[in-house]
Protein backbone atom coordinates (compact mmCIF):
# COMPACT_ATOMS: atom_id res chain seq x y z
CA UNK A 1 0.00 0.00 0.00
CA UNK A 2 1.82 3.43 -0.61
CA UNK A 3 0.74 7.05 0.80
CA UNK A 4 -1.49 7.84 -1.62
CA UNK A 5 -3.82 4.40 -0.98
CA UNK A 6 -3.52 4.71 2.74
CA UNK A 7 -5.09 7.90 2.74
CA UNK A 8 -7.53 7.50 0.70
CA UNK A 9 -8.39 4.03 3.07
CA UNK A 10 -8.32 6.15 6.03
CA UNK A 11 -10.51 9.20 4.59
CA UNK A 12 -12.95 6.38 3.30
CA UNK A 13 -13.11 4.60 6.47
CA UNK A 14 -14.11 8.13 8.47
CA UNK A 15 -16.05 9.32 5.44
CA UNK A 16 -19.56 10.65 7.24
CA UNK A 17 -18.51 9.54 10.91
CA UNK A 18 -16.49 12.67 11.58
CA UNK A 19 -17.28 16.08 10.11
CA UNK A 20 -15.07 17.01 6.94
CA UNK A 21 -13.34 18.94 9.03
CA UNK A 22 -11.89 16.69 11.34
CA UNK A 23 -11.05 14.04 8.17
CA UNK A 24 -9.28 17.00 6.45
CA UNK A 25 -7.02 16.86 10.05
CA UNK A 26 -6.96 13.21 10.25
CA UNK A 27 -5.93 12.93 7.05
CA UNK A 28 -3.42 15.57 6.55
CA UNK A 29 -1.68 14.69 10.31
CA UNK A 30 -1.14 10.92 9.11
CA UNK A 31 0.36 12.72 5.88
CA UNK A 32 2.83 14.43 7.81
CA UNK A 33 3.47 11.19 9.77
CA UNK A 34 4.57 9.33 6.73
CA UNK A 35 6.62 12.16 5.55
CA UNK A 36 8.57 11.94 8.87
CA UNK A 37 9.00 8.13 8.61
CA UNK A 38 10.17 8.66 5.02
CA UNK A 39 12.93 10.77 6.14
CA UNK A 40 14.18 7.73 7.41
CA UNK A 41 14.96 6.49 3.95
CA UNK A 42 11.59 3.82 4.35
CA UNK A 43 9.63 2.41 1.09
CA UNK A 44 5.83 3.49 1.42
CA UNK A 45 4.65 -0.05 1.61
CA UNK A 46 7.08 -0.36 4.73
CA UNK A 47 5.69 2.96 6.40
CA UNK A 48 2.21 1.70 5.98
CA UNK A 49 2.89 -1.61 7.39
CA UNK A 50 4.48 0.08 10.47
CA UNK A 51 1.72 2.46 11.20
CA UNK A 52 -1.25 -0.18 11.01
CA UNK A 53 -4.02 -0.56 8.86
CA UNK A 54 -5.94 2.33 8.26
CA UNK A 55 -9.28 0.50 9.38
CA UNK A 56 -7.85 0.02 13.00
CA UNK A 57 -6.71 3.72 13.24
CA UNK A 58 -9.72 5.18 12.00
CA UNK A 59 -11.64 2.70 14.55
CA UNK A 60 -8.93 3.92 17.38
CA UNK A 61 -10.22 7.77 16.97
CA UNK A 62 -14.10 6.95 16.73
CA UNK A 63 -13.84 4.80 20.11
CA UNK A 64 -12.20 7.76 21.52
CA UNK A 65 -15.14 9.58 20.43
CA UNK A 66 -17.57 7.33 22.22
CA UNK A 67 -15.33 7.36 25.29
CA UNK A 68 -15.30 11.21 25.99
CA UNK A 69 -18.73 11.42 25.16
CA UNK A 70 -19.51 9.29 28.29
CA UNK A 71 -17.98 11.31 30.16
CA UNK A 72 -20.83 12.76 32.77
CA UNK A 73 -19.32 16.49 32.67
CA UNK A 74 -19.88 16.55 29.01
CA UNK A 75 -23.57 14.79 29.03
CA UNK A 76 -25.04 18.37 27.92
CA UNK A 77 -26.12 19.80 25.53
CA UNK A 78 -23.20 19.98 23.42
CA UNK A 79 -22.55 16.09 23.60
CA UNK A 80 -26.01 14.88 21.71
CA UNK A 81 -24.81 17.30 18.89
CA UNK A 82 -21.83 15.43 18.74
CA UNK A 83 -23.09 12.36 19.22
CA UNK A 84 -25.47 12.97 16.14
CA UNK A 85 -22.58 14.21 14.00
CA UNK A 86 -20.60 10.83 14.97
CA UNK A 87 -23.72 9.13 13.72
CA UNK A 88 -23.29 10.51 10.05
CA UNK A 89 -26.47 13.30 11.37
CA UNK A 90 -28.66 10.49 11.73
CA UNK A 91 -30.74 10.16 14.90
CA UNK A 92 -31.22 6.57 16.23
CA UNK A 93 -34.19 5.60 18.25
CA UNK A 94 -33.34 3.64 21.17
CA UNK A 95 -34.12 0.11 20.06
CA UNK A 96 -32.02 0.94 16.74
CA UNK A 97 -29.21 2.02 19.39
CA UNK A 98 -29.32 -1.02 21.35
CA UNK A 99 -29.45 -3.35 17.99
CA UNK A 100 -26.83 -1.63 16.90
CA UNK A 101 -24.66 -1.69 19.63
CA UNK A 102 -25.02 -5.12 20.47
CA UNK A 103 -24.27 -6.10 16.51
CA UNK A 104 -21.39 -3.42 16.75
CA UNK A 105 -19.77 -5.90 19.51
CA UNK A 106 -20.79 -9.38 17.37
CA UNK A 107 -18.57 -7.36 14.81
CA UNK A 108 -15.85 -6.15 17.08
CA UNK A 109 -15.47 -9.69 18.23
CA UNK A 110 -15.33 -11.21 14.38
CA UNK A 111 -13.13 -7.84 13.22
CA UNK A 112 -11.30 -6.85 16.00
CA UNK A 113 -7.49 -7.90 17.53
CA UNK A 114 -7.62 -9.51 20.62
CA UNK A 115 -5.92 -7.77 23.69
CA UNK A 116 -4.69 -10.50 25.14
CA UNK A 117 -2.21 -11.80 21.94
CA UNK A 118 -0.11 -9.14 20.34
CA UNK A 119 -0.67 -8.85 16.66
CA UNK A 120 3.17 -9.28 16.27
CA UNK A 121 3.30 -12.42 17.85
CA UNK A 122 1.08 -14.31 15.64
CA UNK A 123 1.62 -16.82 13.37
CA UNK A 124 1.79 -15.88 9.66
CA UNK A 125 -0.99 -17.34 7.42
CA UNK A 126 1.15 -19.14 5.11
CA UNK A 127 3.32 -20.74 7.16
CA UNK A 128 -0.08 -21.94 9.23
CA UNK A 129 -1.22 -23.00 5.86
CA UNK A 130 2.40 -25.12 5.75
CA UNK A 131 1.78 -26.73 8.70
CA UNK A 132 -1.78 -27.72 7.61
CA UNK A 133 0.02 -29.32 4.32
CA UNK A 134 2.52 -30.98 6.77
CA UNK A 135 -0.05 -32.69 9.44
CA UNK A 136 -1.94 -33.85 5.97
CA UNK A 137 1.01 -35.82 4.95
CA UNK A 138 1.88 -37.28 8.17
CA UNK A 139 -1.18 -37.74 10.15
CA UNK A 140 -3.25 -38.33 6.72
CA UNK A 141 -1.46 -41.10 5.28
CA UNK A 142 -1.06 -42.48 9.23
CA UNK A 143 -4.91 -42.10 9.08
CA UNK A 144 -5.14 -44.08 5.34
CA UNK A 145 -3.11 -46.82 7.05
CA UNK A 146 -5.16 -47.66 10.16
CA UNK A 147 -8.46 -47.20 8.00
CA UNK A 148 -7.16 -49.72 5.30
CA UNK A 149 -6.00 -52.00 8.22
CA UNK A 150 -9.60 -52.37 8.90
CA UNK A 151 -11.18 -51.56 5.81
CA UNK A 152 -9.34 -54.16 3.74
CA UNK A 153 -11.72 -57.22 5.28
CA UNK A 154 -14.73 -55.09 4.39
CA UNK A 155 -14.13 -54.67 0.65
CA UNK A 156 -13.26 -58.35 0.13
CA UNK A 157 -17.09 -58.45 1.91
CA UNK A 158 -18.51 -56.32 -0.72
CA UNK A 159 -16.96 -57.51 -3.40
CA UNK A 160 -17.73 -60.87 -2.76
CA UNK A 161 -21.67 -59.78 -2.21
CA UNK A 162 -21.35 -57.72 -5.11
CA UNK A 163 -20.56 -60.91 -7.37
CA UNK A 164 -23.68 -62.99 -5.86
CA UNK A 165 -25.52 -59.85 -6.51
CA UNK A 166 -24.71 -59.51 -9.86
CA UNK A 167 -25.49 -63.91 -10.32
CA UNK A 168 -28.67 -62.58 -8.67
CA UNK A 169 -29.19 -60.17 -11.33
CA UNK A 170 -28.13 -62.57 -14.56
CA UNK A 171 -31.18 -64.80 -12.32
CA UNK A 172 -33.49 -62.01 -12.50
CA UNK A 173 -33.46 -61.12 -15.80
CA UNK A 174 -35.13 -64.62 -16.74
CA UNK A 175 -37.30 -64.29 -13.54
CA UNK A 176 -38.86 -60.85 -13.35
CA UNK A 177 -38.11 -57.36 -12.49
CA UNK A 178 -38.48 -57.53 -8.70
CA UNK A 179 -35.23 -58.71 -8.05
CA UNK A 180 -33.56 -56.16 -10.38
CA UNK A 181 -34.55 -53.97 -7.75
CA UNK A 182 -32.41 -55.68 -5.19
CA UNK A 183 -29.43 -55.41 -7.93
CA UNK A 184 -29.33 -51.86 -7.83
CA UNK A 185 -29.70 -51.70 -4.20
CA UNK A 186 -26.58 -53.27 -3.75
CA UNK A 187 -24.61 -51.21 -6.90
CA UNK A 188 -25.69 -48.06 -4.95
CA UNK A 189 -24.35 -48.92 -1.07
CA UNK A 190 -21.48 -49.76 -3.22
CA UNK A 191 -21.20 -46.03 -4.77
CA UNK A 192 -21.25 -44.90 -1.48
CA UNK A 193 -18.41 -46.63 -0.28
CA UNK A 194 -15.98 -44.30 -1.10
CA UNK A 195 -17.57 -41.32 0.64
CA UNK A 196 -17.85 -42.75 3.49
CA UNK A 197 -14.59 -44.13 3.33
CA UNK A 198 -13.17 -40.42 3.12
CA UNK A 199 -15.68 -39.52 5.77
CA UNK A 200 -13.52 -41.78 8.11
CA UNK A 201 -10.23 -40.97 6.81
CA UNK A 202 -11.37 -37.30 7.75
CA UNK A 203 -12.52 -38.62 11.08
CA UNK A 204 -9.78 -40.28 12.05
CA UNK A 205 -7.10 -37.17 10.93
CA UNK A 206 -9.48 -34.68 12.65
CA UNK A 207 -9.23 -36.83 15.81
CA UNK A 208 -5.57 -37.59 15.92
CA UNK A 209 -5.17 -33.70 15.68
CA UNK A 210 -7.81 -33.15 18.40
CA UNK A 211 -5.40 -35.37 20.43
CA UNK A 212 -2.48 -34.01 19.82
CA UNK A 213 -3.25 -30.46 20.22
CA UNK A 214 -5.01 -31.36 23.71
CA UNK A 215 -2.07 -33.64 25.17
CA UNK A 216 0.87 -31.15 24.27
CA UNK A 217 -1.28 -28.21 24.90
CA UNK A 218 -1.02 -26.35 21.51
CA UNK A 219 0.83 -28.80 18.69
CA UNK A 220 0.73 -30.69 16.24
CA UNK A 221 3.81 -32.27 14.15
CA UNK A 222 2.98 -29.72 11.15
CA UNK A 223 2.89 -26.67 13.89
CA UNK A 224 5.89 -27.75 15.76
CA UNK A 225 8.04 -28.63 12.59
CA UNK A 226 7.42 -24.83 12.03
CA UNK A 227 7.81 -23.70 15.47
CA UNK A 228 4.65 -22.99 15.95
CA UNK A 229 1.50 -22.99 18.59
CA UNK A 230 -2.23 -23.01 19.32
CA UNK A 231 -2.99 -20.74 22.84
CA UNK A 232 -6.35 -20.06 24.17
CA UNK A 233 -6.78 -16.20 24.35
CA UNK A 234 -7.34 -16.28 28.13
CA UNK A 235 -3.82 -17.53 28.53
CA UNK A 236 -5.12 -21.28 29.61
CA UNK A 237 -4.51 -24.89 29.03
CA UNK A 238 -6.54 -26.14 25.93
CA UNK A 239 -8.93 -28.16 27.33
CA UNK A 240 -9.93 -31.38 25.38
CA UNK A 241 -13.30 -29.67 24.30
CA UNK A 242 -11.31 -26.73 22.94
CA UNK A 243 -9.63 -28.71 21.03
CA UNK A 244 -12.01 -30.95 19.52
CA UNK A 245 -14.43 -27.82 18.89
CA UNK A 246 -11.25 -26.79 16.81
CA UNK A 247 -10.16 -29.65 15.50
CA UNK A 248 -13.14 -32.39 15.18
CA UNK A 249 -16.30 -30.00 15.08
CA UNK A 250 -15.27 -27.08 13.39
CA UNK A 251 -12.59 -27.80 10.69
CA UNK A 252 -13.54 -31.42 10.22
CA UNK A 253 -17.24 -31.62 10.33
CA UNK A 254 -18.19 -28.29 9.49
CA UNK A 255 -15.77 -28.23 7.11
CA UNK A 256 -17.27 -31.30 4.87
CA UNK A 257 -20.46 -30.24 5.60
CA UNK A 258 -19.52 -26.64 3.46
CA UNK A 259 -17.97 -29.23 0.92
CA UNK A 260 -14.41 -27.52 2.32
CA UNK A 261 -15.04 -23.90 1.58
CA UNK A 262 -15.46 -23.33 5.16
CA UNK A 263 -11.89 -23.80 5.26
CA UNK A 264 -10.67 -21.98 2.29
CA UNK A 265 -12.92 -19.11 3.18
CA UNK A 266 -11.88 -18.99 6.87
CA UNK A 267 -7.66 -19.38 5.26
CA UNK A 268 -8.79 -16.23 2.93
CA UNK A 269 -10.26 -14.26 5.73
CA UNK A 270 -7.81 -14.76 8.31
CA UNK A 271 -4.79 -14.10 5.73
CA UNK A 272 -6.52 -10.10 5.09
CA UNK A 273 -6.95 -9.48 8.79
CA UNK A 274 -4.79 -7.85 11.06
CA UNK A 275 -5.81 -10.64 13.40
CA UNK A 276 -5.29 -14.39 11.85
CA UNK A 277 -8.76 -15.19 13.07
CA UNK A 278 -10.04 -18.65 11.50
CA UNK A 279 -13.73 -19.50 12.26
CA UNK A 280 -12.27 -22.66 14.21
CA UNK A 281 -10.19 -20.01 16.29
CA UNK A 282 -13.16 -17.72 16.65
CA UNK A 283 -15.26 -20.41 17.89
CA UNK A 284 -12.29 -22.76 20.24
CA UNK A 285 -11.41 -18.76 21.50
CA UNK A 286 -7.95 -19.99 20.57
CA UNK A 287 -4.77 -17.87 18.45
CA UNK A 288 -1.77 -19.70 16.90
CA UNK A 289 1.60 -17.62 17.73
CA UNK A 290 4.89 -18.07 16.63
CA UNK A 291 6.05 -20.03 20.09
CA UNK A 292 9.75 -18.36 20.58
CA UNK A 293 8.13 -15.21 20.40
CA UNK A 294 4.96 -16.15 22.51
CA UNK A 295 7.64 -16.72 25.59
CA UNK A 296 7.73 -13.12 25.92
CA UNK A 297 3.92 -12.54 25.49
CA UNK A 298 1.34 -14.41 27.36
CA UNK A 299 2.11 -16.87 30.13
CA UNK A 300 0.95 -20.34 30.03
CA UNK B 1 -2.74 -2.66 31.23
CA UNK B 2 -6.17 -1.61 31.35
CA UNK B 3 -7.08 0.60 29.15
CA UNK B 4 -8.83 3.95 30.47
CA UNK B 5 -5.74 3.68 33.46
CA UNK B 6 -3.23 3.51 30.20
CA UNK B 7 -5.14 6.47 28.67
CA UNK B 8 -4.86 8.42 31.36
CA UNK B 9 -1.14 7.61 31.59
CA UNK B 10 -0.04 8.40 28.13
CA UNK B 11 -2.15 11.31 28.40
CA UNK B 12 -0.02 13.16 31.48
CA UNK B 13 3.15 11.43 29.66
CA UNK B 14 2.14 13.90 26.62
CA UNK B 15 1.76 16.65 28.76
CA UNK B 16 4.87 16.11 30.54
CA UNK B 17 7.01 15.84 27.37
CA UNK B 18 5.27 18.89 25.72
CA UNK B 19 5.76 20.80 28.67
CA UNK B 20 9.64 20.30 28.15
CA UNK B 21 9.63 21.57 24.48
CA UNK B 22 7.47 21.49 21.53
CA UNK B 23 7.18 18.65 19.70
CA UNK B 24 5.44 17.45 16.33
CA UNK B 25 2.86 14.66 16.35
CA UNK B 26 5.97 11.73 14.98
CA UNK B 27 8.44 13.09 17.55
CA UNK B 28 5.52 12.83 20.24
CA UNK B 29 4.92 9.18 19.13
CA UNK B 30 8.72 8.28 19.10
CA UNK B 31 9.41 9.61 22.99
CA UNK B 32 5.77 7.60 24.14
CA UNK B 33 7.03 4.40 22.67
CA UNK B 34 10.50 4.66 24.16
CA UNK B 35 8.98 4.46 27.37
CA UNK B 36 6.03 2.34 26.26
CA UNK B 37 7.41 -0.13 23.26
CA UNK B 38 3.71 -1.92 23.28
CA UNK B 39 1.56 0.99 23.12
CA UNK B 40 -0.34 1.43 19.10
CA UNK B 41 0.98 4.84 17.14
CA UNK B 42 -2.98 5.11 16.22
CA UNK B 43 -3.61 5.41 20.16
CA UNK B 44 -1.47 7.92 20.81
CA UNK B 45 -2.45 9.63 17.95
CA UNK B 46 -5.76 9.74 19.33
CA UNK B 47 -4.76 11.14 22.37
CA UNK B 48 -3.02 13.58 21.05
CA UNK B 49 -5.89 14.79 19.03
CA UNK B 50 -8.29 14.61 21.75
CA UNK B 51 -6.03 17.12 24.42
CA UNK B 52 -5.81 19.20 21.67
CA UNK B 53 -9.45 19.25 21.04
CA UNK B 54 -9.72 20.00 24.63
CA UNK B 55 -7.31 23.02 24.36
CA UNK B 56 -4.77 21.43 26.67
CA UNK B 57 -2.34 21.91 23.73
CA UNK B 58 -2.28 24.26 20.47
CA UNK B 59 -0.65 23.69 17.10
CA UNK B 60 1.29 25.95 14.67
CA UNK B 61 3.53 25.22 11.98
CA UNK B 62 7.47 25.24 11.71
CA UNK B 63 9.40 25.12 9.08
CA UNK B 64 11.93 22.21 8.96
CA UNK B 65 15.91 23.89 8.97
CA UNK B 66 16.70 21.07 6.44
CA UNK B 67 14.02 22.21 3.61
CA UNK B 68 10.91 19.96 3.61
CA UNK B 69 7.51 20.74 4.09
CA UNK B 70 6.42 22.62 7.39
CA UNK B 71 5.86 20.67 10.31
CA UNK B 72 2.68 20.65 12.67
CA UNK B 73 3.98 21.50 15.81
CA UNK B 74 2.26 20.99 19.27
CA UNK B 75 2.51 23.78 22.26
CA UNK B 76 1.71 23.38 25.66
CA UNK B 77 -1.15 26.01 26.58
CA UNK B 78 -1.66 27.40 29.99
CA UNK B 79 -4.66 25.65 30.55
CA UNK B 80 -2.58 22.65 29.91
CA UNK B 81 0.02 23.51 32.16
CA UNK B 82 -2.38 23.38 34.93
CA UNK B 83 -4.29 20.59 34.21
CA UNK B 84 -1.34 18.19 33.64
CA UNK B 85 -0.07 19.56 37.34
CA UNK B 86 -3.02 18.57 38.57
CA UNK B 87 -2.96 15.03 36.80
CA UNK B 88 0.62 14.68 38.20
CA UNK B 89 -0.67 15.44 41.72
CA UNK B 90 -3.22 13.01 41.74
CA UNK B 91 -0.60 10.38 40.09
CA UNK B 92 1.71 10.68 42.91
CA UNK B 93 -1.35 10.31 45.49
CA UNK B 94 -2.20 7.17 43.65
CA UNK B 95 1.02 5.95 44.16
CA UNK B 96 1.09 6.46 47.70
CA UNK B 97 -2.02 4.98 48.24
CA UNK B 98 -0.98 1.78 46.43
CA UNK B 99 2.41 1.57 48.26
CA UNK B 100 0.40 1.69 51.51
CA UNK B 101 -1.23 -1.16 50.38
CA UNK B 102 1.81 -2.84 49.20
CA UNK B 103 3.15 -2.86 52.53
Amino acid sequence: MNKKDFLNELENALEGRLSESDIREVVSDYGDIFDNIAESGKEEAEIAAEIGSPAKIARTILEDGIDSRMKPEQADSTASAASAENNGGREYTDFQKNINEKTSKIFDKVIEPDQNVEIDQLAPMPRRLGAYVLDSLLLGVLAFGILMLFAAPLFFVNYSSVEVSNEAVGHAVRIGEDSMMNGSRVASSLALLPILFMAFLFGIFSLFTTIFLWATNGYTPGKWILKMRVVKINGKKISFLDAFLREFVIKGIANSVLSGFLNIISFIWAYVTDDHKTAHDLVAQTRVVEWDKNKKGIAG
Amino acid sequence: MDTQLKKGVLEMCILISLSKQDMYGYEIMKIIQEGFPEVYDGSIYTILRRINGEGYTETYMRDVPSGGPARKYYRITLLGQEYCGKIIEEWHRIGKSVEKIMK
